[in-house]
């Protein structure tokens, strides 16, 4: 397991260099210098003052000493200067990503809490009016952006009845209070939280219906056991394989939708940076961004297999 | 759904005539009928089967009527304009913030603007970025998939190693990056949409690619000397392409979503062009005056998203019954 896990690692290298050579590329094929759009408009403004700017940061050199100067520095974890706050690009993303991170991570628990439990209930009631009215409910959630359903949310809950706060993560002055920022917490999660649940609805939904045909299971009636034991000790304990799995994608899709939904709620967290930083072509920013999640991903991805080995005896990793 | 997939099933198979046999797009199943002998049934292609199974399914055919009602409406924005008397960018500060009415019935938003019309000319937008999108995720997806999945090799590994490179990176950075020096036009935007969402069609079409090589129609295709390229266009191509109609319809919701997602977060059509993005972005910032602002583009997302994605799913059942569950 051990090496498996280091030649996990040691294939994300070649993957980030690629992510990393395309990021740079694509930042690079965007005309003029970061700068240049907006000096240009600047009254009694010398071409020389702004190639001497250029110079300043290295953008006179070519690219691949550029790119070769800005992946070096990326290695030792340093990702430049915003172009606009002049902080480290670093210091910006390590104190946004925990709250980025806080909101996946409930999203996720509401998912499963939500998610799995109904989709066994459908499963168990298959094609009755329960299962019919439960999965005619997805179809709606899905049907609309979760984002706008947020929105709504957010409009009628906190707008109109002043039942959740408007947005943020905390009310100024009460930073250490739990209670408050788990009030802040809870409708951003859910409503991130919305596809997660619907994913594994029907994950669990199709898993158990799967198990339930297998003659291990016809083996456990057939000796007499009760539906109570036959759910619980020989159906759930298999249907929950696919769970594990689920959890890839979920991340894909939590870190993907971050900025959608840290959008809506004010939420400052690294979705709204590079939304942020794109409008303002803060490239270090949306760079460092687009290397992060991608590396947070390739370990999401991993973890999930070394898990789903541990899991399962049956899914051997090839060492 | 599922009762309506059931009784579509139940359907099929009472209805005279149905051909069971070509329930599944594997060939040389069709002789059972001509070997009965004594009463030859009237032969159904799979595609009239399928198409036969999509139209009692009550629900698809309900999916169906309303595209094109909704596609049929939003299309016919210009007529509807004179009809109404309104103009799409026609500018009335003394009217703004109407409630919905009569003369105008999404009532106007901050510019005295009718929203109604302008929701019409929004979701022409979304609908040809559905479709613009996924003909570009096909053509990449089909032909790669294809390729790689015949070929196999060294191909094949370039091939999973280009989509693994895909799915690790989250799309929507890649997007906000290169929306941030391309000026995003509706052409542009299905171009890049397009660019980084053809994997999951790819990958499918490469699999089913995979199942089809080793059938013995292909090993007889190769044994009469047929070339490779004419395999894999005439033999595994027309195999596949009812899988991709399906996967083609889903995606058609992918388009739409990422169309109004971008447009929202400000990186995709810009203003005073009307999409339903750019349309809920707006009414963020009128919430307070009028909250109608904020329902109708969602609504309409919604509407169109659940109407094509009933129809994809019927799709899905028409040409593949044992799919369901």
């Amino acid at each position: 397991m051990g090496r498996y896990v280091i030649r996990r690692l040691l294939q994300a290298i070649p993957l980030l260099f690629v992510i990393s050579v395309v990021g740079f590329t694509l930042y690079k094929l965007a005309p003029n210098s970061p700068f240049r759009a907006e000096l240009a408009l600047v009254p009694g403004i010398s071409e020389s003052d702004i190639r001497a700017l250029e110079a300043k940061y290295g953008l006179d050199q070519p690219l691949h000493v550029q790119y070769r100067t800005w992946a070096w520095n990326a290695l030792h974890g340093d990702f430049g200067r915003s172009f606009f706050t002049k902080r480290p690009v670093m210091e910006m993303i390590t104190e946004r990503l925990p709250n980025t991170l806080t909101l996946a991570a409930a999203a996720f628990v509401i998912s499963l809490l939500v998610g799995v439990p109904l989709g066994i209930v459908c499963a168990v009631y298959r094609n009755t009016p329960v299962d019919n009215a439960i999965r005619a409910v997805t179809v709606f959630l899905t049907s609309f952006p979760s984002w706008w359903i947020g929105l709504i949310c957010l409009i009628v809950l906190g707008g109109q009845l002043r039942l959740v706060p408007l947005g943020g993560v905390y009310t100024i002055g009460k930073e250490g209070d739990l209670l408050d920022r788990l009030h802040h917490l809870i409708l951003p999660a859910c409503v991130a939280g919305i596809d997660g649940c619907v994913g594994y609805l029907r994950i669990m939904r199709s898993q158990t219906l799967e198990v339930m045909r297998q003659d291990y299971v016809r083996t456990a009636y057939a000796k007499g056991l009760r539906q109570s034991a036959v759910m619980w000790g020989h159906v759930l304990r298999n249907a929950f394989l696919p769970v594990w799995t689920g959890f890839g994608g979920l991340l894909a899709a939590l870190i993907g939708g971050a900025a959608f939904f840290e959008f809506i709620f004010s939420w400052p967290g690294v979705g709204r940076l590079i939304l942020d930083s794109a409008l303002k072509r803060d490239f270090p920013v949306i760079l460092a961004n687009l290397m992060i999640g991608s590396a947070l991903l390739i370990v999401g991805y991993i973890v999930v297999d070394v898990g789903y080995a541990w899991i399962d005896p049956r899914v051997r990793v090839a060492d | 759904m599922a009762t309506t997939s059931a009784q579509s099933a139940a359907e099929a198979a009472v209805v005279p005539g149905a051909p069971r046999q070509i329930d599944s797009p594997a060939p040389l199943v069709g002789g059972s009928a001509a070997d009965a002998g004594t009463r030859v049934r009237p032969s159904h292609g799979f595609w009239r089967a399928s198409a036969g199974r999509l139209l009692r399914n009550k629900v698809a055919v309900a999916a169906l009527l309303g595209l094109a009602v909704m596609v049929g409406t939003c299309f016919s924005a210009p007529l509807i304009e004179r009809r109404l008397g309104v103009q799409r960018d026609k500018i009335d500060l003394l009217q703004n913030y109407a409630a919905p009415s009569a003369a105008h019935l999404f009532g106007t938003d901050e510019y005295g603007r009718d929203y109604f019309i302008r929701l019409l000319y929004g979701g022409q937008i979304s609908i040809l970025m559905g479709i613009a999108v996924t003909v570009i995720v096909l053509l990449i997806a089909i032909p790669l998939g294809l390729v790689s999945g015949y070929q196999g090799g060294l191909v094949d590994d370039a091939f999973l190693w280009v989509v693994q490179v895909m799915n690790t990176v989250p799309i929507l950075f890649v997007l906000i990056l290169v929306a941030t020096w391309i000026p995003p036009t509706p052409v542009s935007l299905a171009i890049i949409i397009g660019l980084v969402s053809w994997t999951g069609e790819a990958r499918q079409a490469r699999g089913l690619t995979l199942q089809i090589k080793r059938t013995d129609y292909v090993l007889a295709a190769r044994a009469l000397g047929a070339r490779n390229t004419r395999i894999m266009f005439r033999h595994v191509m027309p195999n596949i392409v009812s899988l991709m109609i399906v996967l083609a319809a889903f995606q058609v919701i992918g388009g739409v979503l990422a169309e109004v997602g971008l447009s929202f977060l400000g990186l995709g059509i810009r203003p005073p062009l009307p999409s339903w993005g750019n349309m809920l972005t707006n009414s963020l910032t009128y919430v307070n005056k009028a909250p109608y602002l904020v329902v109708f583009p969602g609504l309409a997302v919604g509407l169109l998203v659940l109407c094509v994605y009933m129809l994809a799913d019927g799709l899905r059942d028409a040409f593949d019954p044992r799919l369901k569950e």
